[in-house]
C-alpha cells in the first residue's frame, strides 16, 4: 500500500480513467445539446447517424478531422497553433482534483480549490492568444473580450468562493463535501445552495461567464464576430476549441456540485466510516446525476436567452456581481460570529 | 367617461416602465419566464418539422418546381420556339434554337431546348408567357443530380417528364 | 420657335395649325412630313419615304379642317390655315377603326413569326388596336408560296400596303410582284414562271412592314429583339452602302441596310446582304500558324517582331480591304524601313449595275482604294504595284508583309502568289486559307470587313466610319490595327496603342488629304474627303 511506484499507477489509471470518461461525456454532452435545442425549437434534431442519431457527434468529429487545416496568412504559427491546446488542456486539468466519488479524484490537494481557481484561470490565454494570432481583426475583438470578461468575473465568483470557504473552514473539496452530508429527511438543506444561496447564484451565473457560454459568450459572438476567436480555425484546431469549452463546462459543474449541491454525496443516509463498494457507486452515480443536471441548465439557459450586450455584461459583473458578493461575504462573516448555519435564518 | 383618465394613466406608467433604466436592468422575471416557456416546449415535444426523406410533404397547388414540355395529343411537343419564355426568363436560363418544323400546322419548332435548371430562379414567368401552354413548372422540387451537366435539360429530357 | 431651323428664304413656308399650335413648314410638304418635323409621329404602314405615295393603308388619316371626313396625312399637303388634328376624337377613332380592319384577317401568329418585334403592325396595334377582335367568322387564307430564291409570302399576313409591289416597280424596276385577286382576298404574288430574284429583292422583306415577306436566309435563326445592332459600312463593294450588322450571341444573324441619303438611300444589294457566311467557313483563318505550328496571339505578335527586326528592307503588299488606319499603320512600318516597298492587289471586278432610282452596285469589289490612294498615292495599286511584283520575282526583298484580305477567298490571284512565294521571309494576314499561304513564314488571321473598325473611302471619296462586329470566334486583340500597333510598339516606332479613332487622329495629322476629319465629325453619313468640317475651314485650311 505505501509502496511509491502503487500509488502512482493508481494515479495513473484514475487519471486515465477520468480523462476518457470527460472525452466520453464531451460528445454526449453535443448530442444533448443539439437534442435539446431541436426540442425547444420544435424539431426533431439528429436522427440519422446510428440509433436515434447518437452517432451524430461522432460523424461530426469525423468530418472535422478530414477538413483542410488551414494556416491564415500572416498567423503567428506557434501561438495559433498553442491557442486550442491553451483552452483544452487547462479545463482537462481542473477537473483532475474534483472529487467524483467519496474520496475519490485523480490528484487530491489540501488546497483543491485554489489550485483549480489557478488552472481554470489560464484558459483565458487560450482564446486572446487564438484571437491575437489569427491575424483576423474580429477573433482579435474576441479575444479581447473573452479576456475582459473573463477578469471580471473570476473576481466575482473567487469571492463566493470565498464565501463557501469561510463557512466550511477549509479549502479541501472532500471536507467541504463532507459538511453538506445531511442524513435527515430535510439532508438537502445542508447543501451550500441553501446555507449560501446569494453565493451560489454568484457563482453560478460567473461560470457561465467564465465559460463563455450564452448569454454571455460575447468571445465569439456569431452575429457580430463571426465566431470571434475561432474564426480562423479549422478541422481539429477548430474542434479542440471546441472540445475545450465542453470540458470547461463540465468542470465548472462539477465545481458547482461539489461547492454548491453536495458533490458525491449521498443524502438521506448515515456517512459510512469504510465505503464499500455500493457506497462508492452510489456516490459516483450521485455526483453523476447532479452534473447532468447541471449540464442541462447550461443548455437549456443557452436555447433560451439571448446574447447580453457588452456594456450589460461588463454593468452586471462589476456594478452588481461584485458588490452583491463583498456584501455576501460581509453577511457570512456576521453570521459565523453568530454562529448561524444558514445564512438566512431556517428552521 | 371614467375610464379614459385612468386608461391614460395606466398607458402612461407602462411607457415608463419600459424606458426606466433602472427596471431596465431587472432581468429575473423575464428570465424566469423564458426558461418555462422553453422547459414547455422540451415536456411537450411535438416538432413542427418532418423526416423529410422518409416522409414527403405534398406541394400546395402552384408550387413551382422542374419544368417540363408538354405534348399535344398526337405526341409531338407543342413548343413552337417562340422565344416568349426565353425572353419573359428574368434568369436567361433557357436557350432555342428553331428549325422547320416537319408538320403542316405550324412552321417552328425548338431543335434545341435547353433550360439552366442552376441558374433558373423557379419563378414560372417562362408558363406564363407561353402562347402555346407548352412548358409547365411541375410540383417536383427534389431534383438533385451529381454533376452540373445534369442539371442542364434538353428537349428530351423536358418531354420525359 | 417650332420652326425648321435648317429653313431656308429662297423656299416659300407655309403656316399652318398643327393640333392648335401654330406651324410653319416648306411649301408643298405632306402633312405626315411636317408633323414629323414637329416632332409628332402619324402612324403608317404603305407610306415608305423613298417609295411613292400609295395612301391605301388608311392608318395615317387625321381630322382636317378642310374636309368633314378625316384625310390621310401621307398624301395630302400642307397648305396657308390648314388645321390639322393629329389626336382628336375624329382622328383617334379613324385609326383605332382602321387598325380593327386590319387585324380582322391578320392570324395574329406572332409567336412564330421572324418579323415579330420590329412588326409595324404589332407596335401600331399596341398604341391603336383593340385588345380583342369582334370578328367573329373565319378568318381569310391566303397563299403561302416562294417568291424567289430567297423570299417567300405568308399571304396571311399581308396587309396589302404595295411597299414591295412599288419598290420592284420603282427602285429596282424589275416589277416582279403584283397584287392579284380582290377585296380581302388580294395578296402579293409573282406571275407564273418569273421568281422574284433582281439584285435588290432582299429589301422587299425590310420594308414589308408585316411578316408577309420573309427572308430564307433569316427565317427561324433569330427573334429581332434578342439581337445586338451595330452600325457598319458594307466592304462588298466601292459604293459603301451603310448596314447594321445584326448579331446574336456575337454571331452575324443578317446584315439590314441603314438610311444614308448620300449613298444608298434605304437600300443594299442581295450581294452585300447575303455576303457574310464566309466569316464561319471552314476554310477561315482563325489561327495563328509559325510554318505550320500553331501559334498563341501574343506568340504570333512576337513571332512578327522577331521576323522583322532581323530583316533588311521590307517588301509591304497591302489590299483594298484594309480601314485607312491600317495602311497608316503600315505605312509607318514601311517608312522607318528605308528602301522598302508598298504595293498593292485588287480583286478581279466584279459587274456594276445601276437601277432606276439611282441605286448603284460597283464592278470594285473592295471598300477603300480609293483611302489607300490617298495614303500610298494614286500608283499604289498601278505603277508601284507592278514594280513590287518585278523585284519580288527577282529576288529584290527576303522579306514580305502581306495583307489577304476581304470576304472573297480568291486571293490576290495566281502572278503575285507567284512573287511571293520567290520571298525567304512570308508573313501573311489572311482571312480564308489558300494558295497564297503554302510555305508563308508566319500566317496571321486577318479581320472581314465587317469585322474591321476604322475608316473606308469609297469611289465618290466619302469617308466613312465603319464599326467593328464582335466575333466569339477571334480573339478581339487579334485584329490588325492593334497587332500593327503592338509591332511598332515592340520596334520602338509607337509610345502606346490607340483605338481607331486615335490611329484616325495620328493620319489626319500626317497626311494632308485626312487633315481635320475625325471620327467623331463623320457622324453616321460620312464626310466627302473634299468637304473639311466648319471649323477646319474657317481656319483657312491646312492645305
Amino acid at each position: 500500500m505505501t509502496d511509491p511506484l502503487y500509488s502512482i499507477l493508481i494515479a495513473v489509471i484514475k487519471a486515465v480513467i477520468i480523462f476518457a470518461v470527460i472525452l466520453q461525456i464531451v460528445p454526449l454532452l453535443v448530442y444533448f445539446e443539439r437534442k435539446i435545442s431541436a426540442w425547444i425549437q420544435d424539431r426533431i434534431g439528429p436522427n440519422r447517424v446510428g440509433p436515434i442519431g447518437l452517432l451524430q457527434p461522432l460523424a461530426d468529429v469525423i468530418k472535422l478531422a478530414f477538413k483542410e487545416d488551414l494556416t491564415p496568412q500572416g498567423a503567428d504559427k506557434w501561438i495559433y497553433r498553442l491557442a486550442p491546446v491553451l483552452v483544452y488542456a487547462p479545463a482537462v486539468l481542473a477537473f483532475t482534483v474534483i472529487p467524483v466519488g467519496i474520496d475519490l479524484q485523480v490528484a487530491s490537494f489540501d488546497v483543491g480549490v485554489v489550485f483549480l481557481l489557478t488552472i481554470s484561470g489560464f484558459s483565458v490565454y487560450g482564446l486572446a492568444f487564438g484571437g491575437w494570432a489569427s491575424n483576423n481583426k474580429y477573433s482579435l475583438l474576441g479575444g479581447l473580450r473573452a479576456s475582459a470578461q473573463m477578469i471580471s468575473y473570476e473576481v466575482a465568483m473567487g469571492l463566493s468562493i470565498i464565501a463557501i470557504m469561510m463557512t466550511a473552514e477549509t479549502v479541501d473539496l472532500n471536507e467541504i463535501i463532507r459538511q453538506q452530508w445531511g442524513s435527515g429527511t430535510l439532508g438537502l438543506l445542508e447543501w451550500n445552495l441553501f446555507k449560501q444561496p446569494i453565493a451560489a447564484v454568484v457563482f453560478i451565473i460567473a461560470a457561465f461567464a467564465e465559460t463563455n457560454r450564452l448569454p454571455f459568450d460575447l468571445a465569439e459572438c456569431e452575429a457580430e464576430l463571426i465566431g470571434g476567436f475561432h474564426t480562423e480555425y479549422t478541422g481539429l484546431k477548430f474542434a479542440t476549441f471546441f472540445m475545450g469549452e465542453y470540458v470547461a463546462m463540465i468542470t465548472m459543474s462539477g465545481l458547482m456540485v461539489t461547492l454548491f449541491l453536495g458533490g458525491w454525496s449521498v443524502p438521506w443516509v448515515e456517512i459510512p466510516t469504510s465505503p464499500s463498494m455500493v457506497d462508492m457507486a452510489l456516490s459516483i452515480g450521485f455526483f453523476s446525476v447532479k452534473l447532468f443536471a447541471l449540464l442541462f441548465f447550461y443548455i437549456w439557459i443557452r436555447w433560451t436567452l439571448p446574447r447580453f450586450r457588452y456594456d450589460q455584461l461588463m454593468g452586471i459583473g462589476w456594478k452588481v456581481f461584485i458588490p452583491v458578493s463583498l456584501v455576501n461575504l460581509g453577511l457570512t462573516a456576521v453570521a459565523g460570529v453568530l454562529g448561524w448555519k444558514w445564512l438566512i435564518p431556517l428552521p | 367617461m371614467a375610464n379614459p383618465p385612468g386608461a391614460r394613466e395606466e398607458k402612461q406608467e407602462r411607457k415608463t416602465a419600459t424606458t426606466d433604466p433602472r427596471k431596465k436592468a431587472s432581468f429575473t422575471v423575464p428570465v424566469a419566464k423564458g426558461l418555462i416557456n422553453t422547459l414547455k416546449h422540451i415536456l411537450r415535444r411535438e416538432p413542427n418539422t418532418i423526416h423529410y426523406p422518409d416522409e414527403k410533404r405534398t406541394p400546395y397547388p402552384g408550387y413551382r418546381g422542374e419544368h417540363r414540355l408538354k405534348r399535344d395529343e398526337l405526341g409531338r411537343e407543342k413548343c413552337v420556339a417562340c422565344f416568349l419564355c426565353s425572353t419573359a426568363c428574368p434568369a436567361h436560363c433557357i436557350e432555342i434554337v428553331a428549325e422547320e418544323a416537319p408538320w403542316d400546322d405550324r412552321e417552328k419548332r425548338p431543335r434545341l431546348f435547353n433550360i439552366d435548371m442552376m441558374r433558373c430562379i423557379y419563378c414560372g414567368m417562362c408558363e406564363e408567357a407561353c402562347p402555346c401552354d407548352a412548358i409547365e413548372l411541375t410540383p417536383v422540387f427534389n431534383i438533385p443530380s451529381r454533376t452540373r451537366a445534369e442539371k442542364i435539360y434538353d428537349k428530351e429530357k423536358l418531354l420525359s417528364l | 420657335m417650332a420652326n425648321n431651323p435648317t429653313n431656308d428664304s429662297a423656299v416659300s413656308m407655309t403656316k399652318w395649325q398643327l393640333n392648335g399650335q401654330e406651324v410653319e413648314n416648306h411649301a408643298g410638304m405632306t402633312i405626315m412630313e411636317a408633323a414629323k418635323e414637329h416632332g409628332i409621329e402619324i402612324p403608317c404602314f404603305c407610306y415608305h419615304p423613298g417609295l411613292s405615295i400609295a395612301g391605301n393603308c388608311r392608318i395615317c388619316m387625321v381630322e382636317s379642317n378642310r374636309s368633314h371626313k378625316p384625310v390621310i396625312s401621307c398624301s395630302e399637303r400642307i397648305a396657308e390655315g390648314l388645321e390639322i388634328e393629329t389626336d382628336s376624337e375624329v382622328a383617334v377613332d379613324a385609326r383605332n377603326s382602321v387598325m380593327e380592319f386590319q387585324l380582322i384577317n391578320h392570324p395574329l401568329d406572332c409567336p412564330v413569326c421572324d418579323k415579330s418585334g420590329e412588326c409595324v403592325l404589332q407596335d401600331h396595334s399596341y398604341a391603336h388596336g383593340p385588345d380583342r377582335s369582334r370578328f367573329v367568322e373565319d378568318k381569310n387564307i391566303r397563299h403561302t408560296k416562294e417568291l424567289g430564291p430567297d423570299i417567300s409570302i405568308w399571304g396571311n399576313r399581308c396587309i396589302v400596303c404595295t411597299r414591295c409591289v412599288r419598290f420592284c416597280d420603282e427602285i429596282s424596276g424589275t416589277s416582279e410582284l403584283c397584287i392579284v385577286e380582290r377585296g380581302d382576298r388580294s395578296v402579293v404574288d409573282v406571275f407564273p414562271e418569273i421568281p422574284i430574284d433582281n439584285q435588290l429583292a432582299g429589301n422587299t422583306v425590310d420594308i414589308c412592314p408585316v411578316g408577309a415577306l420573309i427572308s430564307h436566309d433569316f427565317k427561324y435563326e433569330a427573334r429581332v429583339w434578342n439581337m445586338d445592332r451595330i452600325d457598319s459600312v458594307c466592304g462588298g463593294c466601292s459604293r459603301g452602302c451603310n448596314i447594321e450588322v445584326e448579331t446574336l450571341d456575337g454571331f452575324v444573324k443578317r446584315l439590314i441596310p441603314r438610311e444614308n441619303l448620300d449613298v444608298n438611300d434605304w437600300w443594299m444589294c442581295d450581294e452585300g446582304r447575303y455576303g457574310w457566311r464566309h466569316l464561319y467557313a471552314d476554310d477561315r483563318i482563325t489561327q495563328a500558324t509559325r510554318d505550320g505550328a500553331e501559334q498563341t496571339d501574343s506568340a504570333a505578335t512576337d513571332a512578327l517582331e522577331e521576323l522583322l527586326s532581323e530583316s533588311g528592307p521590307v517588301a509591304f503588299l497591302i489590299d483594298p480591304f484594309l480601314t485607312c488606319e491600317e495602311l497608316h499603320l503600315v505605312q509607318g512600318l514601311a517608312a522607318s524601313r528605308p528602301g522598302s516597298k508598298v504595293g498593292g492587289w485588287l480583286p478581279a471586278d466584279g459587274t456594276a449595275a445601276s437601277f432606276p432610282s439611282g441605286f448603284q452596285i460597283s464592278a470594285a469589289k473592295y471598300p477603300n482604294r480609293s483611302g489607300a490612294e490617298q495614303v500610298f498615292g494614286d500608283q499604289v495599286f498601278g505603277d508601284d504595284a507592278k514594280q513590287l511584283q518585278k523585284s519580288l520575282l527577282s529576288n529584290g526583298f527576303d522579306t514580305v508583309i502581306a495583307f489577304c484580305g476581304g470576304h472573297q477567298s480568291t486571293g490576290p490571284g495566281d502572278s503575285w502568289t507567284q512573287a511571293l512565294a520567290n520571298t525567304a521571309t512570308r508573313i501573311v494576314f489572311s482571312v480564308m486559307n489558300g494558295p497564297w499561304l503554302e510555305g508563308a513564314s508566319l500566317v496571321l488571321p486577318a479581320t472581314a470587313p465587317i469585322e474591321k473598325e476604322g475608316t473606308w473611302i469609297n469611289e465618290d471619296g466619302r469617308l466613312q466610319r465603319t464599326r467593328s462586329c464582335w466575333n466569339p470566334g477571334t480573339d478581339p486583340f487579334a485584329v490588325e490595327l492593334v497587332r500593327l500597333q503592338a509591332l511598332q510598339h515592340a520596334l520602338g516606332l509607337r509610345g502606346r496603342s490607340l483605338s481607331a479613332a486615335g490611329v484616325f487622329r495620328e493620319l489626319a495629322a500626317a497626311n494632308t488629304a485626312f487633315s481635320g476629319h475625325n471620327h467623331s465629325d463623320l457622324g453616321s453619313p460620312g464626310l466627302l474627303l473634299s468637304e473639311r468640317p466648319a471649323a477646319v475651314a474657317s481656319d483657312g485650311g491646312t492645305e
